[in-house]
């Protein structure tokens, strides 16, 4: 986006529209992901698109729009849910221990795409900040290099996690889903 | 049906999964941004209204109460109270700031920053000067009525005595809060330096 003679506002609100009419879709996959219950998912709906609008007054184009939307958008979710870390702590997991569960998760049984989409959300819900992140960027598609990039961790670091959410993705839903569905 | 493919399917249907769409209008931003300034603004004034409040209690009790044990209470108190406010201010501050420079911290650092500025509050010489300043001077105050005024001994010394039990019981929390933040931090330690 030109910077030259548009005025600091009408910029601003111009760079927010291009990244929700971009991203729109992945910031509410990525807000049911952080948030189960619809009115706290509300609240940090409103405060990430804030957050994200407010952010816009400082870019400073030394990233793209896709890693400062994404960056926006789970520091705010995950200063969110540490508010309520004291009620979660007891139910957060490491990667390790999600795959430990994942392999209990009775890999015979038919599931399907709603119901393993749901466990998805609630696998990401369950994990410590870093791994939920990449886990969410992971599923968006992102590669390793721009996760990297939104995350701050090493490209190797990332392949190898990712390596692993893709075994605990895999046994989640172990093949079973209906090809026509 | 390979893992790839299964995972590639997972991914396919993540992606296809119904979104709200949702977009802030300018009437919702300025809404926004006003609730933001407003809830400031009530932050600022019920910190200022606590800060006279302790002010005022102690200071008169500094200049009306007679004894002399009291009194020093009362002026260890008024110090104790706003030191602690004054740190708690500058952690708000802190925190303000840093929520500012959202977009310009990747994730990891932003995360880590945050639990190390939380577990500095909670740890070090200002805490346990800000714990001890603003306990001591409550009790040594109680002490110097209890010295003073006979009568008064024992139902003074209960005050202190509770006091300093409930004083006792957040170090306690204090000490989950800033091992779970270790714990956390170790993890992300791990995390950052070596692929697991």
């Amino acid at each position: 986006m030109a910077t030259g003679s548009v005025p600091p506002q009408t910029r601003q609100r111009a760079l927010y529209d291009e990244a929700v009419g971009e991203f729109g879709n992945a910031l509410s996959r990525l807000i049911r992901s952080y948030e189960r219950d619809a009115d706290k998912r509300d609240d940090l709906r409103q405060e990430i698109h804030f957050a994200l609008w407010r952010s816009f007054a400082r870019f400073d184009e030394r990233c793209s729009l896709r890693t400062w939307t994404y960056r926006v958008a789970h520091n705010v979710a995950a200063t969110f849910v540490q508010r309520y870390l004291r009620s979660r702590a007891a139910h957060v997991v490491s990667l390790d221990e999600l795959e430990a569960i994942s392999s209990d998760a009775a890999p015979d049984e038919a599931v399907d795409r709603t119901m393993m989409l749901e466990r998805l959300h609630d696998s990401i819900r369950r994990l410590q900040p870093p791994d939920q992140q990449l886990m969410l960027l992971y599923l968006e598609g992102l590669d390793a290099r721009s996760i990297g990039e939104i995350t701050g961790l090493t490209a190797s670091n990332v392949a190898t996690r990712v390596h692993r959410i893709k075994k605990i993705v895999a046994r989640m839903i172990h093949a079973e889903v209906p090809d026509d569905r | 049906m390979t893992d790839e493919h299964t995972v590639d399917r997972a991914q396919q249907f993540w992606l296809a999964q119904p979104t709200e769409a949702f977009r802030l209008g300018t009437g919702d931003l300025a809404k926004k941004a006003r609730r933001l300034e407003r809830d400031a603004r009530n932050m600022r004034a019920q910190t200022y209204v606590a800060a006279f409040f302790n002010v005022t209690v102690w200071t008169v009790m500094f200049f009306v109460e007679p004894a002399w044990g009291a009194r020093v209470g009362a002026l260890i108190a008024l110090l104790g109270w706003a030191f602690g406010i004054q740190q708690v201010t500058s952690h708000s501050r802190r925190t303000i700031d840093a929520y500012l420079e959202l977009a310009e911290m990747p994730v990891a650092s932003f995360y880590r920053d945050a639990l190390e500025r939380e577990r500095s509050f909670f740890i070090g010489k200002r805490f346990w000067l800000r714990w001890l300043s603003m306990v001591a001077g409550p009790v040594v105050f109680c002490l110097g009525i209890g010295i003073h005024y006979r009568d008064a001994f024992v139902l003074a010394a209960m005050i202190a005595v509770t006091f300093i039990a409930l004083s006792a019981l957040a170090i306690r929390g204090r000490n989950t809060k800033i091992a779970h933040i270790g714990k956390q931090l170790d993890q992300l330690q791990l995390y950052e330096e070596t692929p697991p």
